[in-house]
């Protein structure tokens, strides 16, 4: 075997890999880590003993004073100073090893990313790109599996590794049946890590890329086993590619707040915790105070959201705010798509200064129409109340405001109403106001996109329904919470019927909003009936009489009413014997599930003359 | 064997003192923010209130230059105590050498 190993990564950087220095403890670098903390424990406390001993011994015997502890004379201080040396040795050994090689060698991924960003070298070698889990795992399954490498590393990762309880809890599989179908599965298979090393590495720098975490961690060598190695077995349990793709989704959004949290723990000592303006420099707000929260210092209090999937929006929205002139944009999306949430990712990226430098210092904040709706007693003080809103808002600058559902200004049934809309026009681009507005599809049809000049002042941004796996990503985490606070256990496929059936009922919702709350119907069904586990018959009851039809499995009296369909329909028509075979057959497909979920049912075009028994 | 004897001061050095060292930092940054040290130094020639005013300009000046130089002040007290901990441990590892030299002289 090379000692060094090349690796070329999809971008085309060429990294080199220490295997020697990888693999040096052949097998034992658990046990060794293990012996390191305990033996460093151990020397830590006899360090501490030796040098709080002797000025014990001096007290005792009356002999201690200031003065002698500089007194090198003393036996007992010698040995105390000798003490200093075992407490930093054992402190040594018990260190956090990653944090130690990352300060040795000041690199991790994060560091190698940027330098491939702005760098033109080609080549790194990469020592420290791994966490120490993963380096054991590897350690130990090469050392005792080196020809069997990737059986040994699935098994290891279904049966031992921590992050085992992901694959449970996200996808839904059993782990025992798992482990058997990838222990059949790679019988026929070469895995032995002579051939597949170069590939396999660069599949974990990839994904550790994608997923944008600082080291190789367990988590990422799960991410990549699935997507790589694992997809044709997993097929067996049902589990798609989309599936896949929506769980690593997930993990780089896991990650991204993981780096989120971690990186506000640095900025929260510079950031201000009160009102942003305190070096008292601009005016005062209080209309916008009253009428207005903010939703930046919100997020602080109450921790980060991030929205899964949505990063192309977020960059438009973005690109749009830097902009010098009319810097406004309107979000388009159906009640419940998400965009009070992706209002708060926004808030989130501003905090952790994830945005441009324009709008790092700036905080966002919401105006409630409804308060302002409320307070105001004519349409002319309406009027009032707004314009002192944008002009407080001009003269405090670094500030970002947002309306949500603003066509509730635009459906003013008023003579003001194209006076108001002037006034926002005005305002937003005389002075460059940073707006961020919110709207449903069919009021941005209905009252913007007939105003041409407003259509043309605002960006619009769709937020779409979210793809069924990311949709199903979502739901998890959901089931994750309400688990807790009901003490019940959902099960992922009774997730998956979910989303599986999301278009077939309550069209005026959309997804992850109806989604939810179907679950949470399905927390007081179960409650009500005292089930302790959601599972798919249960969601199947709820679905079957939100649509009117049975959905899951065909039961037996079903299924005698399906195969005599055709006579069933014969008590009531005579005759037709062409369109009741077709409308049976239709009818029988449809419930076996083997129609396109897009489509309807069964579409009938009865066309006869006059009187002919239609109906 | 050498490495045994020299990583773990490289070890203190490189993890130990610099992870102390940027909280200390931050400590004292967290200080400089919270009595509002920082913003009022930076806008230290702009006027209260944005009231442009020759009078306000001087009240302004008067009031901020004496808010820096007590936040600053009070700052770096609060930061004394950390800072001399900082530097025992910047000499720990070179006391029993100390000490050493001096059994030996």
């Amino acid at each position: 075997m090379n000692e060094m190993l090349e690796i070329t990564t999809s971008n085309n950087t060429k990294i080199i890999l220490n295997l020697e220095d990888l693999f040096k403890f052949r097998g034992e670098r658990k046990n060794r880590d293990y012996f390191d903390k305990r033996l460093g424990s151990l020397l830590f406390i006899l360090g501490i003993i030796l040098l709080v001993i002797p000025y014990f011994w001096l007290i005792y015997n009356s002999r201690f004073s200031f003065k002698e502890l500089w007194n090198p004379t003393e036996p007992g201080l010698i040995i105390s100073n000798i003490s200093i040396f075992l407490i930093i040795y054992g402190l040594y050994l018990k260190r956090d090893k990653k944090v130690f090689d990352s300060s040795l060698h000041l690199e991790d991924l994060s560091d190698l990313r940027k330098k491939i960003k702005n760098n033109a070298q080609k080549v790194y070698e990469l020592e420290n790109a791994f966490s120490v889990e993963v380096l054991q795992i590897l350690d130990e399954v090469y050392a005792k599996h080196k020809d069997f490498f990737l059986v040994a590393l699935s098994d290891y990762m279904v049966s031992v590794s921590k992050e085992k309880k992901l694959l449970e809890s996200r996808l839904g599989l059993d782990l025992k049946s798992l482990k058997n179908a990838l222990l059949e599965h790679f019988k026929t298979k070469t895995t032995s890590f002579e051939v597949m090393a170069a590939e396999f590495f660069r599949d974990l720098l990839d994904k550790a890329n994608f997923i944008e975490s600082d080291y190789i961690d367990e988590k990422i060598l799960l991410a990549t086993l699935i997507e790589k190695y694992w997809k044709e077995v997993l097929r067996e349990f049902e589990i798609t590619e989309l599936d896949i793709k929506g769980f690593i989704l997930w993990l780089k959004n896991e990650q991204k707040n993981l780096n989120y949290q971690k990186k506000w723990k640095r900025l929260s000592k510079l950031k201000p915790k009160g009102p942003i303006n305190r070096a008292y420099t601009s005016r005062a707000t209080p209309m916008l105070d009253e009428f207005g929260y903010n939703l930046t210092a919100r997020i602080i209090d109450r921790g980060f959201s991030i929205s899964i999937g949505r990063e192309n929006e977020i960059n438009t929205l973005l690109q749009t705010l830097e902009q010098e002139s009319s810097a406004a944009a309107i979000i388009i999306g159906e009640p419940g798509v998400g965009k009070t949430h992706f209002l708060e990712y926004l808030a989130t990226r501003m905090i952790i200064e994830d945005v441009p430098k324009e709008l790092r210092d700036s905080r966002l904040v919401v105006v409630d129409l409804n308060k302002v709706f409320a307070k105001a007693g004519s349409i002319d003080h309406f009027k009032q109340i707004l314009q002192q809103i944008l002009e407080e808002v001009v003269e405090s600058k670094s500030l970002i405001i947002a309306f949500e559902d603003f066509s509730q200004i635009l459906s003013i049934r008023t003579e003001g109403r194209m006076e108001i809309i002037n006034l926002v026009m005005n305002m937003i681009t005389r002075y460059n106001i940073k707006t961020i507005t919110t709207t449903t599809l069919s009021d941005y049809y209905k009252y913007v996109k007939p105003i041409k000049t407003l259509a043309a002042l605002f960006t619009p941004i769709n937020l779409n329904e979210p793809s069924k796996e990311v949709t199903l990503q979502i739901l998890l985490d959901e089931v994750k919470q309400l688990e807790k606070k009901h003490n019940l256990t959902i099960q992922v496929s009774a997730v998956k019927r979910i989303v599986e059936f999301g278009n077939e009922f309550d069209f005026e919702r959309v997804m992850p909003d109806k989604g939810n709350r179907l679950l949470e119907e399905a927390v007081i069904r179960a409650e009500q009936n005292n089930f302790k586990v959601i599972d798919e018959d249960l969601i199947d009851e709820l679905l079957s009489e939100k649509i009117g039809v049975n959905v899951g499995e065909i039961r037996q009296d079903e299924a005698i009413k399906l195969r005599n369909l055709e006579e069933e329909m014969h008590k009531r028509v005579v005759g037709q014997e062409n369109a009741i075979s077709a409308v049976a057959s239709a009818l029988r497909r449809a419930r076996a599930g083997i129609i396109s979920s897009n489509r309807p049912s069964c579409f009938i075009f009865i066309l006869w003359s006059h009187r002919s028994w239609k109906n | 064997m050498l490495d045994i004897f020299l990583k773990p001061f490289y070890w203190w050095y490189a993890v130990i003192v610099r992870s102390y060292f940027i909280y200390l930092f931050l400590n004292y940054s967290f200080y400089l923010n919270k009595t509002d040290t920082i913003p009022m130094f930076k806008n230290i020639f702009v006027p209260l209130f944005g009231r442009k005013g020759i009078t306000n300009r001087i009240i302004s000046l008067f009031l901020r230059f004496w808010w820096v130089v007590f936040g600053f002040t009070f700052s770096t007290v609060l930061i004394i105590p950390m800072f001399l901990f900082g530097i025992l441990l910047l000499i720990l590892p070179f006391l029993p050498i100390i000490q050493t030299y001096r059994i030996v002289t």
